[in-house]
């Protein structure tokens, strides 16, 4: 396989090349973790490359409420930031443990979000901090939560020469993700769970990653917890509603029943893991797994 | 057919130049253009960590990272740890400590340990773990090449 | 007489850094891939999409006729079929008349570049007529329609069937106080080694093969190649370069390797075939998965009976070592404990599946998980402590088993008192909280098989050449093949001790079959005691032409000289002497470089009945292990916190390789217990990648306590024995009597995943069996 690898330096002159392929023709090259596997084993035979990395989107940038990220800041980035870590403890522990540290040096956020894949172990937490983002395209800049960017397993609502710029997200929220996973790093979920208590009422949240079709927000489960100190017993009935309604598959890394099983536990410890960063007793210590 | 341009490298030091195709990845490169073959090839996936380099000093894995992508990077391969002379203390650590059994997954163990170690000098077991998490050995169960890195920190690290 | 030895080891013993170690640290080892020739082609293989399938037509001619393409083979160039056992060759280095299991090679290019190649073999095309497939092996023991091989016994697809009965079992169970009744079943493993599998063959005009392979066993690649290719050995050089890992999985010729020689004749350019990731796994050779049902038999004091084992081997495709296999996963239970009667029935069947064949702790870690469960189960039928147990039963030193093994040295009592003290078993055992628990897993393995495969046991299974020359290094020729356990580092360390010099004066000669004399191979864990011994040996030859000719140059006899620190000098006038240098000048006088040889053949031990050499080896090595876990039993995770090692290895003679071979036994053999298994949907293979075959990380490895508590074996080298693969049959049971002890759940399917134990929980609810309170 042969390609025209092109590195534009605006996001005009990426959305233009964009616009002027044809789909299938062009592929997108972030971090390129995952866009390298698809060419190697030929998934894709695009005639050209286009890589994002002269654009002005590595960054972090933290104001008095949000912190927006850069599309292409790669994920080692953004778990080095101490600031994350205190202020956005669950980001910190999506991200911490996706891959390898040589892999988190690559992958991008935009990558990841832009893949789609059910088990990626940022969009839950994304969808708990209420995250959005910046789309540029050739209808210029919109913006929108990341739950109406995801469409199915794999599938955006991105328009073929539409990009993802950044992802805004509160400047701090007591949150917590938990994964269940075979090896510890290195290794795809079989599920994730991310609570998160924002500062808009309703303030719960609570999402859950490796469920079908796509990462969700589990809004009745939300609903049992009214208030921002649930008992043991409204957090332990949130848990358990969660798992009834989450869809899951068995494949070849869990079976449905296990997946559906671990969703109880691991949403009443993330949960119980988010009261504890509220009230601010040990902001770093790791939840129990 | 594939358009080459002369890619300007700069490895272990050195300022290369390689004709290459964009779709060349660097792990190739490094083995096949310029015979630099400590650099493993071991799962094609990116999982094993075999083919380990550091660019700008940071981890990556060659197997996915298009050779024209580590233009103006400083590219180190583990035919650059040692000096002219004398293993890099990270190196004998491993030598010492028997850390080495087939050696395969080595050169990848060691720059990871090399990198980590540069910025953080007294890392705690758990950052030596967190570090090599991306490093797969079936040899040894990694007890020794832990060992190993721990040891080579600046005496006296708790 | 010869001087005697120095009482104090001066180099073994100790902890012996690898001489390699600098060159690997520094990326300069030539692995097979990294070896370059000129006008080099690159080979690549068509493997069968069809479990099981006729070839009626496999037509390469367009394939041929690709621009950058040079040869093509199929199966009927050379259709001679090989195996590593004599007995058993079924493997032919193409398919020639079948496909047999997905990934089996049905053509063979050679081609100017991977992509050339690729393209080449997208244009073979390929009639076949399918035939049945058959996945699982528990349905091939009957008649079948298409036997995978056509000397499957009955027309069924049985590769092997072993029947033995030693003592009297029936009358053992007639009379037990106590039986107890396993049945457990173990998902195919595999090496996964980080080097795939590579080959570089050269054919040049004066009529000679050269081959470089990532191989364990060189001598059986060299004879297998000269048999399929039809070529003389002498026209053949087999040279093996640096090896990643081997662990079993290059412990057969391989049919990529003879291929990729076969290419190079074919092309008359050197041509490298390397294995991507799936195809190593395809290729397999790893552990069988395994069907077992072992009973045993006691007294109310737990004195052992006899035991009752039926085994269920699956071979998938081919037969490799499967008939020793089959053997082993009975008779691997003869140990470590005394049996008076005995009975085993094993069955190896074949599947449309990829071949199992030797991995690491061949044949003894199933069997030896069910036995040493069915020992825990036992000892809490007696209300024995289960370390009573096993030392009320242990083999003594110096005795034979019911089936005619000779035991030598046994230490097995100092490993039960070792890790019983050291992992404070007496403070644990039943007595932590819910959710904690410690167990005992015990082990017994040989020490090299007894018998070499392919020649009988008069031939040495090991010869050393030394040369010592003007340079006053010393050369090590041998065909022994360091695959990262350290034999290089054991094979100069035993003769720099011996001869008296600094380990730097000696120089391993690269394996090289012009060049260094046969050694068997890297398997059974044989080469530590049969190259050690014959290294002595030879290095004795060495050390006595150096005493004679200091004997030469200070007039005292051979008998009152002592060797030194590169001096030898005599006893009671250390002063008077001479030095290395002076010596070796001196003895290179009369005969030029200086030789010596040494070679070891195992003395004949064993039965006389069918199958009776299956098992015998010149020493056994024996463990006890503790294990400590800690179990979530919300998830169903677990963390394997502690193992406790105690190994008889007999004197270990490097500390650091010994380490090292029980730490990375332990990741393996946790690997299988915890979550390592080749996942098959019907005949397809499913997780043939690292990232979906589970090996644990460093995150999950146990801290491990290695206890070496051995005493010298009369007949190993310095005392030495075997710690290549007995350090990992222990594990497993060790973790699953601990999980008993945590969560009062006994696991009888393999790999023990925090599912398997959340639906254990359960029933140990649903059972409303309370353990430690929960």
């Amino acid at each position: 396989m042969s390609f025209q690898l092109v590195h534009p330096s605006t996001p005009a002159e990426a959305v233009r090349l964009l616009s002027g392929s044809a789909t299938g023709d062009i592929a997108v090259l972030s971090g390129g973790t995952d866009l390298l596997l698809d060419l190697d084993n030929a998934r894709l035979a695009p005639k050209r490359v286009l890589s994002l990395r002269k654009l002005p989107w590595r960054y972090l940038r933290w104001s008095a409420d949000s912190l927006v990220i850069g599309s292409t800041t790669p994920l080692r980035a953004v778990e080095n930031d101490g600031e994350v870590r205190r202020r956005l403890p669950g980001l910190w522990e999506a991200i911490r443990d996706v891959g390898s540290p040589a892999l988190r040096s690559r992958a991008t956020l935009g990558g990841n979000l832009g893949r789609g894949s059910p088990a990626s172990d940022l969009i839950p937490i994304l969808l708990a901090l209420d995250a959005r983002v910046r789309v540029v395209g050739p209808g210029g800049v919109r913006e929108l939560p990341v739950d109406l960017l995801l469409q199915g397993s794999r599938r955006t609502t991105l328009g073929p020469a539409e990009l993802i710029e950044s992802v805004t997200l509160p400047a701090s929220a007591p949150s917590t993700y938990l994964w269940q996973r075979v090896q510890p790093v290195n290794d795809i979920s079989q599920v994730g769970v991310a609570t998160a208590f924002v500062p808009q009422g309703p303030h719960w949240r609570i999402a859950l990653g490796g469920v079908q079709p796509r990462a969700r927000r589990m809004s009745e489960a939300e609903g049992v917890l009214p208030s921002a100190r649930p008992s043991h017993f409204e957090v332990e009935l949130a848990a358990q509603e969660a798992a009834r309604r989450a869809e899951f598959v068995s494949d070849k890394r869990a079976t449905e029943s296990y997946r559906r099983r671990l969703v109880a536990v691991l949403v009443r410890r993330a949960i119980q893991t988010t009261l504890e960063r509220m009230s601010k007793a040990t902001p770093s210590r790791k939840a129990k797994r | 057919m594939s358009t080459q341009r002369v890619l300007r490298l700069s490895i272990n030091g050195q300022p290369v130049e390689v004709p290459s195709p964009p779709e060349r990845i660097l792990l190739d490169l490094l083995r096949e253009d310029l015979n630099l073959t400590g650099t493993k090839r071991g799962c094609d996936l990116g999982t094993c960590g075999c083919c380990t380099v550091l660019l700008d000093g940071r981890p990556t894995l060659s197997c996915l990272t298009l050779a024209v992508l580590a233009e103006g990077k400083a590219i180190t391969t583990i035919e650059g740890v040692a000096s002219a002379t004398e293993l890099h203390r990270v190196q004998k650590s491993f030598v010492e400590h028997g850390a080495t059994q087939c050696g395969f997954c080595t050169p990848g163990f060691v720059l990871s340990a090399v990198a980590l170690l540069r910025d953080h000098p007294h890392a705690s077991r758990a950052e030596v773990v967190d570090a090599i998490s991306g490093n797969l050995c079936r040899c040894t169960g990694y007890s020794k090449i832990i060992e190993a890195i721990l040891a080579a920190r600046p005496a006296g690290t708790a | 007489m010869t001087a005697a030895p120095s009482p104090e080891l001066r180099l073994l013993g100790r902890e012996i850094p690898y001489i390699e170690g600098p060159l690997k640290v520094s990326g300069r080892s030539e692995y097979t891939d990294d070896i370059k020739r000129p006008g080099m082609l690159v080979g690549k293989l068509l493997r069968a999409p069809w479990a099981h399938a006729k070839l009626l037509r496999v037509d390469v001619t367009k394939a041929r006729a690709f621009p950058g393409v040079f040869a093509v083979l199929t199966g009927e160039k050379y259709p001679t079929p090989f195996g590593v056992l004599p007995i058993t060759k079924d493997e032919t280095a193409i398919a020639v008349d079948r496909a047999r299991y997905i990934g089996d090679i049905i053509a063979a290019v050679a081609a100017q570049d991977e992509l050339t190649a690729e393209r080449a073999l997208a244009l073979v095309e390929i009639e076949v007529e399918l035939l049945p497939e058959y996945s699982d092996p528990r349905v091939g023991r009957t008649r079948v329609d298409v036997p995978i091989h056509e000397k499957g016994l009955n027309h069924s697809n049985i590769q092997k069937e072993v029947v033995q009965h030693f003592g009297d079992v029936d009358a053992a169970f007639r009379d037990a106080a106590a039986t107890v009744r396993v049945r457990a079943s173990f998902a195919g493993v595999t090496h996964a080694f980080t080097e795939p599998q590579c080959t570089v063959a050269e054919a040049t005009p004066d009529g000679r093969l050269t081959v470089w392979s990532s191989t364990q066993v060189p001598h059986y690649l060299h004879r297998a190649l000269s048999e399929v290719l039809r070529l003389p050995m002498h026209r053949i050089r087999v040279v093996k370069p640096e090896v990643g890992g081997g662990f079993g999985g290059k412990s057969d010729p391989l049919p990529h390797e003879i291929a990729c020689a076969a290419l190079a004749l074919e092309t008359g350019r050197p041509v490298k075939i390397l294995f991507d990731r799936d195809e190593v796994f395809l290729t397999n050779h790893g552990r069988h998965p395994t069907f077992n049902e072992v009973r045993i038999a006691s007294t109310a004091d737990g004195q052992l009976l006899g035991y009752d084992i039926e085994a269920l081997i699956e071979g998938g495709a081919w037969s490799s070592f499967g008939t020793v296999t089959t053997y082993y996963n009975g008779v691997m239970a003869m140990g470590p404990y005394a049996l008076p009667s005995f009975r085993y029935k094993g069955q190896r069947v074949f599947t449309n599946r990829p071949p199992s064949g030797a991995m690491r702790a061949h044949g003894g870690t199933n069997i030896r998980y069910s036995v040493e469960v069915g020992l825990d189960e036992l000892a809490e039928k007696l209300n024995l402590d289960p370390f009573d147990l096993r030392s009320r039963n242990a083999l003594p030193p110096h005795s034979t088993t019911v089936n005619e093994f000779r035991v030598t040295s046994t230490s097995f009592l100092r490993c039960l008192e070792a890790v019983r003290e050291r992992s404070g078993w007496a403070e644990k055992w039943r007595r932590l909280p819910y959710g904690h628990g410690v167990g005992l897993g015990c082990g017994f393995y040989i020490s090299g098989s007894n018998s070499p495969i392919h020649f009988t046991p008069k031939m040495p299974q090991c010869t050393v050449h030394l040369k010592a020359d003007m340079d006053g290094g010393i050369t090590v020729h041998c065909m022994q093949a360091d695959i990262g356990q350290g034999s290089n580092t054991l094979l100069a360390a035993i003769v720099a001790e011996v001869v008296g010099v600094s380990l730097d004066r000696i120089h391993i000669s690269p394996v090289d079959s012009d060049v260094t004399p046969v050694d068997i191979g890297s398997y059974s864990s044989r080469v530590t005691f049969m190259m050690g011994n014959a290294a002595r040996k030879a290095a004795e030859g060495l050390r006595d032409r150096l005493l004679d000719a200091t004997h030469q140059l200070t007039g005292y006899p051979r008998d009152a000289l002592r060797v030194g620190v590169e001096r030898y000098e005599v006893v009671h006038r250390p002063d008077i002497g001479a030095t290395y240098l002076e010596a070796l000048h001196q003895a290179i006088q009369s005969t030029g470089a200086v030789q010596s040889t040494g070679a070891y053949i195992s003395p004949p031990v064993g039965g006389t009945f069918k199958g009776a050499r299956a098992g015998t080896a010149p020493a056994y090595s024996f463990a006890a292990y503790v294990a400590q876990v800690a179990v979530d039993d919300e998830t169903g995770v677990y963390d394997v916190e502690k193992v406790w090692a105690a190994f008889d290895c007999g004197r270990p003679l490097n500390r650091l390789a010994v380490e090292g071979q029980i730490q990375g036994s332990i990741h393996m053999g946790l690997g299988q217990f915890m979550g390592e298994s080749m996942d098959y949907r019907g005949t397809r293979l499913m997780n043939p990648s690292l990232l979906d075959y589970k090996i644990i990380m460093p995150h999950q490895m146990p801290e491990v306590e290695c206890l070496l508590v051995g005493e010298d074996d009369p007949e190993g080298p310095f005392g030495a024995k075997e710690a290549g693969e007995g350090p990992l049959v222990a594990t497993l049971p060790a973790a699953a009597n601990a999980l008993y002890d945590a969560v009062g759940v006994r696991f009888y399917d393999l790999p023990v995943t925090p599912d398997r134990v959340l639906k254990g929980l359960d029933r140990r609810r649903a059972e409303s069996r309370v353990w430690k309170g929960h």
